[in-house]
């Protein structure tokens, strides 16, 4: 079935398929609908959205260009079949570990209660494309559960306060963008009571206006561009994270016990709206995910951190390019969401990892969320950087106040490097490099560095040593990607795999050149992004 | 050491943005780095960094290297003295040899490094360490008899025209070292054409003396006579060829350094194996095909087997040290096994067929270098072809 020349006899063709698979099957079609596929979406309503608990869906995706509609025609074989595809069956994946590096300073496994916060700070740094309009002012109480703000282009995906108080200033930045919501907490806690729902006899529609509704929808990140999803766009899946080996990410294992039901309750309710949930963990974490696997699929990776990233795991899991489009979301979120699902008021409690080279105050906290980060941990010399999230992908925050919303780590690192002398020509016992062009390469010395924030050398031109290329999980071609952006050439940057790029930054972190890759491919994808939002 | 960091740093602010000497801080730059390691801390993204960096990277080609300017220099003052029949003590040989290498070496380095130097200031980017390493190969591919002058235009050709002009270390697509070699060989042929090849510095009615190289004899055996047979009668077996006591370019004549010098490049993941191992096929498929069609009427230098074709000329120098420069060669896996085995081919058919190019290997690496985009773009092509799309 051709459609590359006829836009409209593809159309045609495509309705008499769903047509025909609706008679052929008996059961519910879903039609999921990429981000820009909008003009088609419409000439496709009527079509039965009814889902059922019986299961095997027949899953059409909405398709964005004639091309694609031709290609995924062709794939109807797959359609009637869903079981062939490896991104519905795979239970195991491992790769060559190419980045095998491990970091002094890794969080201890004993859970604290830190101590209270004075004042919440809601932070919405993480949260990419999203363009906070508040809803409270100062001095206005505020409860548990009632909305601060919400996104200017998506009414409905809102943030919620985690406490009842008052809120105590906000402060904007650069173009009057919101950073941070103060809110003094009342000692009386008076949580909004949110309705009762059975996530057994949702609706797709209505579970989603659950999420959204509990402030959980801020935590779903689409791909290729990592924003925030339109609610009204359905997942071609979505990807759970349980396990971020990322130095130093919390681990599920150590909470495990405390947050199992909450967890498949969220996993649960994803699977409502979302019809292909899978669910990634650490093949040596010990995680027991038999009640989850009777849920949804299981898919244990054995591999370096960079391949936990959403944007990697779909690259080695999808069958059709429609699947670039998935969602992810990590287990904190899950677990909020179940929580708060569960109990009926937001949960405002969260963990927290603190790592980096702090030996006596790492571990896991539970805090509330937007906690005070001096009531958690201090930094022992002012030197020190904070980093909210991981050592490779975490935020390095101007204001260090807060724990920015969606982070559940902070990882302190020493921001201080001592000059040695002459260290180009030193044999390197110590230094910390994953290739062997320093002894401590061969003596495999190099386990437990401490990590600091020393750039180890200084800013060149690229020499094609090659090394980006062999540590990359999506199989690009960094340097390539790097001519292609710097010249300006997104269309040939695109074929060599930019929207592929998990934004892992081990290209960064392994280039000799200290280019900064990582930031340029992530510049270059936000314009992409803003170009293709505004036409 | 703190007292010499103190002193550096203190000059810091008349070399940054707004100091008296702000044109000068690329060489600011360097003096600092060079004795201390960079003081540069991440801004974001990931906030750890690898301790590979170029001055490192190209450093260690310069310490693969070494073994075989050493030997360089006792081997041409070697040379000298027997050609002048003097006695070959190993304290003279390398005192002779030193006098013939280092104006060399210095001559090159103060010139290249005087380019270096020029277009940084006036281009406003960091002096590279790339010209470490130019500097000293380009002196290893010179015969000992090599005039000064030759050697400062020869760099200075290699450093602009090879480098600068395409925007520095990174952005050439010729070898440097080679180009300036090259530059050399066209135009003062009389110098570099394969026979002249030893020196004698001191006084005396012998001020240069012809010798020739195994690879001149191969290329001028006439027809009829064994290539094996011409060699053994001046004097040279393998072993000779294959350790390096012999005439020849200064770093060229040891294969075993050679050796030695990729042992080091491939374990420090510096060099790639690929390129290297391709190199030595394509010598040695081409060379087999030579021999089976080579008789007693054919050009004599087709008979030459395999493993003499490893051993004589710069090929383990050229295939060690220049085929491996990363910035020239291509980037993929696949691309260096093509690129390495089509200059093994090239090496010995330049060498073999045509006369007037007894060495073959300098330009079977240029005329590669130029076309490794080529073999990129293809390869990357292949491998796209197996990438799901995924665009917008």
């Amino acid at each position: 079935m051709a459609g590359n020349e006829n836009p409209d006899k593809c159309k045609a063709d495509f309705m008499r398929l769903l047509d025909s698979l609706t008679t052929w099957s008996g059961s519910p079609i879903i039609v999921s609908c990429g981000n820009p596929g909008v003009a088609l979406a419409s000439t496709l309503t009527g079509i039965d959205w009814m889902p059922s608990t019986q299961a095997d869906f027949i899953i059409v995706n909405m398709v964005r260009s004639p091309s694609e509609i031709s290609c995924y025609l062709q794939l109807q074989n797959n359609i009637i079949v869903p079981q062939q595809s490896p991104m519905k069956t795979k239970k195991k994946l491992s790769f060559k570990k190419s980045f095998n590096l491990s970091f002094k300073g890794a969080p201890a496994h004993r859970i604290q209660v830190a101590n209270p916060s004075d004042k919440i700070g809601v932070v919405p740094v993480k949260f990419k494309g999203l363009r906070p309009k508040v809803q409270v002012s100062v001095g206005q109480p505020v409860r548990r559960g009632e909305g601060l703000f919400y996104d200017k282009k998506m009414p409905s995906v809102q943030v919620l306060s985690p406490v009842t108080g008052r809120i105590e200033a906000i402060h904007y930045g650069a173009q009057h963008r919101l950073e941070c919501i103060e809110i003094l907490p009342n000692d009386v806690d008076d949580p909004v009571a949110f309705e009762s729902v059975n996530t057994r006899l949702l609706s797709p529609e209505h579970a989603k206006s659950v999420v959204l509704e509990r402030g959980g929808w801020v935590h779903f990140v689409e791909l290729p561009f990592h924003t925030i999803p339109h609610p009204e766009s359905n997942p071609p899946a979505i990807i759970v994270r349980l396990s971020m080996p990322e130095p130093f990410m919390p681990t599920l294992s150590v909470v495990m016990n405390d947050v199992e039901d909450y967890l498949l309750r969220g996993i649960k309710l994803l699977k409502r709206f979302a019809p292909h949930v899978v669910v990634v963990v650490d093949a040596n974490e010990a995680i027991n995910c038999d009640a989850i696997s009777a849920v949804t699929q299981v898919v244990r990776l054995d591999a370096d951190f960079s391949y936990f990233e959403p944007g990697s795991m779909i690259y080695h899991l999808k069958d059709t390019p429609i699947e670039n489009n998935a969602w992810s979301c990590d287990w904190p979120a899950v677990v909020q969401l179940g929580a708060t699902v569960r109990h009926r008021q937001y949960c405002n409690s969260q963990w927290v990892s603190v790592g980096g080279n702090q030996a006596d105050d790492n571990g896991y906290y539970k805090v509330i969320e937007g906690a005070n980060v001096s009531s958690i941990v201090q930094k022992k010399t002012v030197t020190d950087r904070i980093v909210f999230g991981g050592l490779f992908t975490g935020i390095h925050a101007a204001s260090e106040h807060y724990l920015p919303l969606g982070t559940n780590a902070i990882n302190i690192i020493d921001n201080h490097p001592h000059p040695e002398f002459m260290s180009f020509l030193q044999p390197g016992v110590n230094k910390p490099s994953f290739t062997t062009a320093y002894l401590s390469g061969f003596l495999n010395a190099f386990k437990n560095v401490v990590p600091t924030s020393a750039l180890n050398g200084s800013e060149r031109d690229c020499v094609s040593c090659g090394l980006c290329e062999t540590v990359c999980p999506v199989g690009a071609l960094p340097q390539y990607l790097l001519r292609n952006v710097k010249g300006n050439d997104i269309e040939s940057a695109m074929r060599h795999g930019l929207l592929d790029c998990a934004n892992c930054g081990v290209c960064t972190y392994v280039c000799p050149s200290k280019i900064d890759l990582g930031t340029l491919f992530i510049d270059a994808k936000d314009q992409l992004h803003n170009e293709v939002n505004t036409q | 050491m703190k007292w010499l960091y103190k002193a550096l740093i203190k000059q810091g602010p008349l070399f940054e943005k707004g100091g008296r000497l702000e044109r000068f801080y690329p060489l600011y730059e360097a003096v600092l780095t060079i004795h201390f390691s960079s003081v540069n801390t991440t801004k974001k993204g990931p906030h750890i960094r690898d301790g590979l960096d170029t001055k490192r990277f190209m450093i260690l080609v310069v310490l693969a290297l070494v073994p075989v300017s050493i030997f360089g220099v006792y081997n041409a003052g070697f040379q000298a003295l027997v050609s002048a029949g003097k006695a070959t003590g190993v304290a003279a040989c390398f005192i002779e040899g030193g006098f013939i290498f280092f104006p060399i070496l210095l001559i090159s380095y103060a010139v290249g490094g005087f380019w270096e130097v020029l277009f940084s200031i006036v281009r406003r980017h960091e002096i590279n360490e790339g010209f470490l390493v130019t500097g000293l190969l380009f002196p290893l591919t010179l015969p000992p008899t090599i005039p000064l002058w030759q050697v400062a235009l020869g760099i200075s050709f290699g450093i602009v025209v090879g480098k600068e002009v395409f925007g520095g270390t990174g952005k050439n697509f010729l070898n440097p070292a080679l180009t300036a070699r090259a530059f050399v060989y066209f135009s003062y042929p009389a110098f570099l054409s394969g026979n002249v090849w030893t020196k004698w510095s001191g006084v005396g009615p012998v001020s240069s003396y012809t010798t020739a190289t195994p690879l001149g004899i191969s290329a001028n055996v006439p027809q009829g006579t064994h290539p094996l047979d011409a060699l053994k009668e001046a004097g040279y077996s393998l072993w000779d060829c294959f350790f390096g006591l012999i005439p020849g370019s200064i770093g060229e004549t040891s294969v075993a350094l050679c050796l030695l010098g990729a042992a080091v490049l491939i374990l420090t993941g510096v060099g790639s194996w690929r390129t290297m191992v391709g190199c030595v096929v394509g010598a040695v498929g081409i060379t087999l095909v030579f021999n089976a069609f080579s008789s007693d009427t054919t050009l004599a230098f087709l008979q030459v087997p395999p493993l003499w074709h490893l051993c004589i000329g710069s090929f383990a120098f050229g295939v060690v040290f220049m085929a491996t420069d990363p910035v020239s060669s291509p980037d993929l896996a696949l691309s260096k096994w093509i690129y390495g085995g089509f200059i093994g081919a090239l090496t010995v058919i330049i060498r073999v067929i045509n006369p007037a190019y007894p060495e073959g290997v300098m330009l079977a690496i240029l005329l590669m270098n130029v076309f490794a985009p080529l073999i990129d773009h293809y390869v990357s092509e292949y491998r796209l072809k197996q990438r799901m799309p995924n665009v917008v």
